[in-house]
């Protein structure tokens, strides 16, 4: 079965699986081969796949995902490695997200409440991947920078 | 001798021109680099996310979406995307001409034709014709944000929905390579349904949740997801033109200068020969 991810930075995998397990809308969706043509959307969270016989992880954001003969497509607006993740980074954002939802009045201004509450989403699900999947001397580098 | 010094004089001129057109090529070639990888990138994301559009729409219970809405066109609109600078080439006139000729070929058929303009280049030359100009976006290539796309995709979504427009088409350069643009005329809005031919393979997809739900999700982005691969395609291709519009013009520097050069001493020798052959003749006088 094949995996491909696609974000608007490029593809950011590429493989042949064994099984995908994604995020979906309506909660954790696994695809193993043979699975019936399915279109989803996709949630932020995590996606994972078995690709020889290693299981591999990724944060997701929205998007929606393919499957057709055999074909896993991922369609996402971004879609991280937990190495790649800087957890002080994100941690500072969902800061900054807490303080913003803290300010906006929510009956003023609906919309960017919604954007706040979203973006603090995405960097706690940044932060709860790398923190569960990093490789130790990933974090070790990160945590080194941040001294 | 005066006319040595106008060849000089020339000469310089040239010169200096061939040395501009040299760093405008140098520098379009950096930017080329970036925008081409920024292009490349963004494609296979904004294809996607329009094939399942497509899919998504080709279904009759969706087909009461706003945005899916097929109308008589009456009112159209045409978004042209030319940039901000000159000095490349074909890129500007080859989408102010495709737009142009598409306004009189179908001029008949609607009510009425209006354009929207991205980049100087096309609002100067379409401001002194007869079109109905609408809009015009100003200063949007030398920088492409997603913030920018969507005020673009907004600006036509929000009148499409509120029936101001019947239909919204597009004129960009499409990015080839380095010295090959396209000029792509394309739907914009309503979105264009696939196609499927008699009997040919249609997957039965399962839609999880609803077919209507995935719609709602995905559609608000996917306006602003193809202007902005049309924003990338456009830098990308604007940047190919003047590179290789400013390479051919220092060729032709260097040619002119070469001629220049030729002439020079030509007139030079001229000069000389008949020196000498005053000197000559004035020994032979003595």
């Amino acid at each position: 079965m094949r995996l491909s991810v696609v974000t608007p930075e490029g593809a950011k995998v590429e493989a042949q699986v064994q099984s995908v397990t994604i995020p979906g809308a309506v909660g954790e969706l696994g695809i193993l081969p043979g699975h019936r043509p399915l279109i989803t959307s996709l949630s932020i969270g995590k996606l994972s796949y078995v690709t020889s016989n290693r299981t591999e992880y990724l944060a997701t954001n929205d998007g929606y995902m393919e499957v057709h003969d055999d074909v896993v497509t991922v369609v996402t607006q971004s879609a991280e490695k937990p190495d790649e993740i800087d957890i002080a980074r994100s941690k500072a954002s969902v800061e900054r997200a807490e303080r913003e939802l803290r300010e906006i009045d929510r009956d003023a201004r609906p919309d960017a409440w919604d954007k706040a509450k979203r973006r603090r989403l995405r960097a706690e699900n940044r932060m709860r991947v790398a923190e569960m999947h990093a490789t130790p001397a990933a974090l070790k580098q990160v945590r080194e920078r941040g001294e | 001798m005066a006319n040595l010094k106008a060849i000089r004089n020339r000469i310089g001129t040239v010169k200096n021109t061939q040395q501009i057109t040299k760093a405008m090529k140098m520098v379009a070639a950096a930017r080329l680099r970036k925008a081409q990888q920024a292009i490349e990138r963004m494609r296979p994301y904004a294809y996607r996310t329009r094939d399942i559009i497509a899919q998504l729409a080709a279904r009759a219970d969706v087909s009461d979406h706003p945005l899916l809405e097929q109308r008589p066109p009456k009112r159209v609109e045409l978004l042209i995307f030319t940039s901000d600078r000159g000095l490349c080439g074909g890129f500007n006139a080859n989408i102010n001409r495709t737009a142009e000729r598409y306004m009189q070929a179908n001029d008949a058929g609607h009510e009425q034709i209006a354009m929207d303009v991205v980049g100087r280049k096309g609002w100067e030359y379409f401001k002194r014709r007869d079109v109905t100009l609408n809009t015009y976006f100003e200063d949007v290539l030398q920088d492409v944000t997603q913030e920018r796309a969507s005020e673009i995709a907004e600006h036509a979504t929000l009148r499409f929905k509120e029936h101001d427009l019947d239909a919204v088409y597009i004129v960009y350069n499409e990015f080839k390579s380095a010295i090959t643009q396209q000029v792509v005329v394309e739907q914009l809005l309503p979105i264009v349904p696939a196609e499927f031919d008699e009997g040919s393979y249609r997957p039965d997809f399962i839609y999880e949740p609803s077919q209507r739900e995935i719609l709602d999700a995905v559609l608000p982005g996917h306006l602003t997801v193809q202007i902005y691969r049309i924003l990338l395609e456009s830098v990308a291709s604007e940047m190919g033109a003047r590179m290789s519009a400013m390479d051919s013009a220092t060729k032709n520097a260097g040619e002119l200068i070469d001629r220049l050069t030729l002439s020079y001493n030509r007139a030079r020798q001229a000069a000389i020969t008949t020196e000498l052959i005053e000197i000559i003749s004035g020994a032979e006088a003595l």
